[in-house]
């Protein structure tokens, strides 16, 4: 199923050119200029499966859309885009019920693994498989699959890459993983490290086994933690 | 800027009539008492000078009676000079009687002065005055006792009463009055013109002043020297001209910033420009592709140069926008690291995280602080080459960026903390504004910024926001 998408935006250049990009990602575009044609949009029954929202309209601000459309009860995911910057914006466009927002100018890419990210949240993404490149992870069973050969995970390796997957472009700290894997254990934070380094292992055989470079890796990142990245530019 | 002349106008206007006013009125209320005063003394001279002569016309006609033929009778023609052929023009009467009030001589009608305990004149103790009408006519009455001792009277005593018209006296309070309001009124009129003429000549410097003030041109902050200034008013030119000052170097910095920008933003421009034109005269897949990769790379740059201005923009005027809340340093660099951790591990950079403290709490604005350090991260991913390793230190009361990147010259880490200074050798796109924006960032939470360069092996630097006071 190609995923609806509403983008309101009433600079034509940005309008245009970010539309063909999404068409090219597979999804189904269609457009609001004002913030009115975006209220009429989002009536009841509109059946989009993600909304990219600029705040600055003409008519009826973004916000005053948002808030209509939250009025009305309707969870449909909304990402907001906004030239403003300054805090107090960003605070009220997350606590009116946006959930997530990209100040401009945004990264082409950027955008489209956040809103991925909404859609998959939201169960309205073509799967439900949590994905980094050529790795893919259905979560309620845990098994896990690089270049579609399955990896031979223990319980708390496919607990520790469950938790990495669903933290893309961000660190997850040692002590967290530690919770999250390790649930009422009394084992220190150096057993983290011993998992994580089993499961490098795994992924790079698993790589090695199918004649191919490392495409995904865990790299740590000094006093931050660890996080999923890929040595031949981003997936 | 819209010159306003109206206000300031309408300020030495007000300013005159004040000082018009405050001096003005007093002084004729002060000269409305003294001629007041002055014509009440006068009157009671010359009510006094009357009746002394009235009391003398009294005297006189006392003298010229005699008693003759079993009656008190009068020597007319003697008296006459005296009592009728007055020098005033006033009509005189005269009667008298006994001390019981039987008429002896003279018109009976004339009215009786009342024994008063108190006379109008003390030393006359025999005399009374009064006033009385006589023929529908107001007249002064003065009331003598006399003994007449060869009388053939039970009693000596006999009353003579002598009645004036008024005429005299109101002509002569009259002329006195009009004496008076006459020379206190030009006195007044005098008083005025001196105080009209004095204050205009003091405000004359003010509307000098006023006038050079407003004749001044939109960019001119020259200091103001107002001829003959009064001494009061120098202080206050003094703190203009040094506000003057003080915003004309303002304006000065702000137009040097706007230049500076223009030129910045204007070159990744017209980069852009060419590559992209040069992209669609390339045909070959190959060329245009390494064109766009450049556009793409000169647009990441006019980006973080835009974003540089904003946050200047934003940081100066931030003083009046933000209230202070306490931060924590510890989780502010690793919010601030985590955003340039995808970055950074792009471009083959190592950029870490260093906590030295479990957690140091400082009063500040978190959005400037973290510019700050995005600032100082930004800063040395951009200025490294591919493999730099970046640690992010937090101690107590500091953060620090430090880099193994080439280091800044000792002669430039003088003015590296200056808007615009580039300290990177040409070939390095910056704009010279991200060390400006810490810097001022810095000043305003009283911390110091300090640079440590090179670090080890003539290579790598540190700069460290540290609060004294922590």
């Amino acid at each position: 199923m190609t995923p609806r998408i509403l983008l309101v935006e009433d600079t034509p250049d940005i309008a245009l050119w970010l539309g063909t990009a999404l068409r090219q990602g597979g999804m189904q575009v269609e457009f609001a200029t004002d913030g009115h044609a975006a209220d009429r949009c989002l009536q009841p029954g509109h059946g989009f499966d993600a909304v990219l929202l600029d705040l600055q309209l003409p008519g009826q601000d973004g916000l005053s859309v948002l808030q209509a459309l939250r009025g009305r009860g309707d969870a449909v995911p909304v990402l907001v885009l906004t030239a403003r910057a300054s805090v107090p914006d960003r605070v009220l466009g997350l606590n009116m019920g946006a959930d997530d927002y990209l100040p401009k100018p945004f990264d082409l890419s950027e955008l489209e693994a956040r809103l991925q990210v909404l859609l998959r949240r939201h169960g309205r993404a073509k799967t439900t498989a949590l994905r980094w490149g050529p790795l893919e992870m259905q979560p309620e069973n845990g098994t896990a699959q690089l270049h579609g050969q399955v990896l031979a995970l223990t319980q708390r390796e496919a607990a520790a890459l469950r938790v990495l997957l669903s933290s893309p472009q961000r660190t997850v700290s040692k002590e967290q993983l530690h919770t999250e894997v390790f649930v009422g254990d009394d084992t220190g934070l150096d057993a983290v490290e011993v998992l994580i380094y089993r499961l490098r292992k795994k992924l790079e055989s698993s790589a090695a086994s199918q004649g191919r470079v490392p495409e995904v890796v865990i790299t740590t990142f000094r006093g931050m933690g660890y996080m999923l990245t890929s040595p031949v530019g981003t997936p | 800027m819209t010159p306003t002349p109206a206000p300031s106008n309408r300020a030495v206007a007000s300013l005159r009539r004040r000082l018009l006013s405050w001096i003005l009125l007093p002084l004729a209320a002060l000269i409305g008492v003294n001629a007041w005063v002055g014509y009440g003394n006068a009157v009671q001279a010359a009510n006094e000078a009357y009746d002394r002569s009235l009391y003398l016309a009294a005297r006189t006609l006392a003298e010229e009676l005699a008693w003759r033929d079993g009656r008190v009778q009068l020597d007319v023609m003697k008296a006459a000079g005296y009592l009728f052929e007055n020098h005033t023009g006033s009509r005189l009467f005269y009667k008298v009687t006994t001390p019981g009030g039987q008429w002896l001589a003279g018109v009976a009608a004339l009215p009786d002065a009342p024994v008063r305990a108190q006379s109008a004149v003390k030393y006359f103790a025999l005399v009374q005055f009064d006033d009385g009408v006589y023929l529908n006519q107001p007249v002064r009455l003065a009331q003598l006792t006399h003994v007449m001792e060869d009388a053939g009277l039970a009693d000596p005593l006999i009353k003579i009463t002598v009645a004036e018209t008024m005429e005299a006296r109101q002509q002569l309070i009259q002329h006195i009055l009009w004496d008076t309001l006459g020379s206190q009124g030009l006195l007044l009129l005098a008083a005025a013109g001196l105080v009209i003429w004095g204050v205009q000549r003091g405000i004359r410097p003010l509307e000098a002043f006023r006038q050079q003030l407003a004749s001044k041109a939109d960019d001119d902050f020259s200091p103001i020297q107002p001829p003959d200034l009064p001494r009061e008013l120098r202080p206050l030119i003094e703190t203009l001209n040094s506000y003057l000052d003080r915003l004309g170097r303002l304006i000065d910095i702000r137009k040097r910033f706007l230049d500076n920008a223009a030129h910045q933003l204007r070159t990744p421009l017209t980069a852009l420009k060419t590559q992209l034109a040069l992209a669609q005269r390339n045909t070959e897949p190959e060329q245009a592709q390494t064109l766009l990769t450049a556009a793409r790379q000169t647009t990441e740059d006019a980006v973080r140069l835009t974003e540089q201005l904003l946050a200047m923009t934003r940081v100066e005027h931030a003083r009046e926008m933000h209230s202070p809340q306490t931060v924590d340093l510890v989780a502010l660099a690793r919010r601030v690291t985590q955003e340039h951790l995808v970055r950074a591990h792009q471009l083959g950079d190592d950029l870490g995280l260093e906590a030295q403290v479990v957690q140091c709490e400082v009063q500040g604005v978190d959005l400037l602080l973290h510019e700050a350090l995005s600032n100082l991260i930004d800063n040395a991913i951009h200025h490294g080459p591919v493999g730099t390793h970046i640690t992010v230190r937090v101690g107590h009361g500091w953060f620090e960026v430090e880099d193994d990147g080439p280091g800044i010259a000792p002669e430039h880490q003088a003015h590296v903390f200056e808007r615009f200074y580039r300290a990177a050798p040409s070939g390095v796109t910056g704009s010279g504004l991200g060390l400006a924006i810490v810097k001022e960032i810095a000043s305003q939470h009283g911390a110091v910024v300090s640079v440590r360069s090179p670090l080890r092996h003539g290579r790598g630097t540190a700069i460290r926001m540290r609060w004294p006071a922590v």
